[in-house]
């Protein structure tokens, strides 16, 4: 996100709208998330609902981690 | 309703003049390579660019 | 050619190993019907030299470690026309037709693009030789589908010095090609990409629709009609309809850079 602002993204900013995330973008976030909290996404979860904000992602995690 | 937006709309796509379209792309191309000329001297070969009067200004000097 | 006259241009025919045949076919074809100058040339043996099928194959094994050269293999778009992020899938198909196919990881994804895209670049390569050495320009033939949408790889077949189709949607370039009475095997050809070696549709690698469909979603979306009567138009549900406009929203952003030139941290104004 070329920046080391915090204020530049809330935590409830949509990625899409923001114009942050692409895709090739959205797979480094997957990427990122596999590796850091070892879940594995599956392609019926890349969905804004799980992946577009940061509490979004944080939620999603949870969720996955609490499951597996 | 349905079949008819989609004729509105299909319609709009396509209403183009084929022949007028060619006959601006042709202008718009030769315009292109006319324009470029005068940077690099891509050559007189191009139908409608003529590098007559760099020759005659090309003479007249001294 | 009617432009600049039949002993003005050029054509390059670049054929490589996962081309398919029809595609230098009609290439001939239209030469043959232009009756223009033109070089065909098998760039296999330097993009093999380059290890454009090597890097590829590695990151392909990276995912499916049986995959060798006798298998086919392509990318496929996933995702946007769904409401969900795009993301890409990787297929192959072993010698028996057995196919398999799963959603890439980003690294294997980013080695098969950058290796294929050698394919357009080392095309590009030799056009501007030959531009070079005939003194001409290389003109390059983007519909404003792909123009619009960046599909296309930069420095590779995204680099020419006159663009002449590309304000016209993919539905006229056919029209004209009618009107110029070119041949009915070029007419009637379906867009695909020509890079993998399993055949693969334009749509299926990037564009969420056939492109009849994106050329009126794309047309409605410039020209400000609703989801919803693009909904009508298509037959899709309105929700599908707003993804198709968010999707084309979410190429134009992706790719943006496609078209920039490279930045400078100082103006230099003189040029």
């Amino acid at each position: 996100m070329f920046t080391d602002d915090p204020a530049a993204l809330a935590d409830d900013d949509s990625f899409l709208e923001q114009g942050i995330i692409d895709s090739t973008g959205i797979m480094e976030v997957i990427f990122f998330l596999e590796e850091e909290f070892g879940i594995r996404v599956d392609d019926d979860e890349l969905i804004p609902e799980n992946l577009d904000s940061v509490n979004r992602i944080a939620r999603f995690v949870q969720r996955k981690r609490v499951a597996a | 309703m349905s079949a008819v937006t989609h004729v509105r709309l299909s319609a709009a796509v396509l209403e183009m003049d084929e022949a007028a379209e060619v006959a601006r792309i042709t202008t718009g191309l030769r315009e292109a390579l006319r324009s470029k000329l005068r940077r690099r001297g891509w050559s007189s070969r191009y139908p409608g660019v003529s590098i007559a009067p760099y020759a005659q200004a090309l003479r007249c000097r001294p | 050619m009617q432009a600049l006259g039949a002993g003005k241009v050029f054509g390059l025919l670049l054929p490589e190993r996962d081309s398919s045949p029809e595609s230098l076919e009609r290439g001939r074809a239209l030469v043959d019907y232009l009756g223009i100058d033109h070089d065909v040339q098998d760039i296999a043996p330097t993009l093999a030299a380059l290890g454009c099928y090597r890097w590829r194959d590695d990151a392909i094994r990276s995912v499916f470690p049986h995959y060798d050269e006798t298998w086919r293999s392509k990318i496929a778009i996933a995702g946007g026309d769904k409401g969900r992020f795009n993301h890409f899938r990787l297929v192959v198909e072993d010698p028996q037709g057995r196919v398999a196919e799963q959603r890439l990881g980003l690294q294997p994804y980013l080695q098969i693009v950058a290796a294929t895209n050698y394919k357009q670049r080392i095309r590009k390569t030799i056009e501007y030789f030959h531009a070079d050495r005939l003194n001409y320009a290389v003109v390059g033939t983007p519909n404003r589908l792909e123009y619009d949408q960046g599909f296309f790889v930069k420095n590779g077949d995204g680099s020419a010095d006159v663009k002449p189709i590309a304000h016209l949607y993919k539905t006229q370039v056919y029209a004209l090609g009618r009107h110029l009475g070119l041949p009915s095997s070029i007419c009637q050809a379906v867009p695909t990409t020509d890079t993998y070696s399993l055949p693969q549709g334009q749509d299926e690698f990037y564009f969420a629709l056939p492109y009849q469909q994106m050329d009126l979603a794309l047309w409605a979306y410039n020209h400000h009609l609703t989801a919803a009567e693009l909904a009508e138009t298509l037959d899709i549900s309105v929700e599908q309809a707003q993804w198709v406009f968010d999707d084309i929203e979410a190429k134009r952003r992706a790719t943006s850079y496609l078209h920039q030139k490279a930045v400078l941290l100082s103006s230099v104004s003189e040029v």
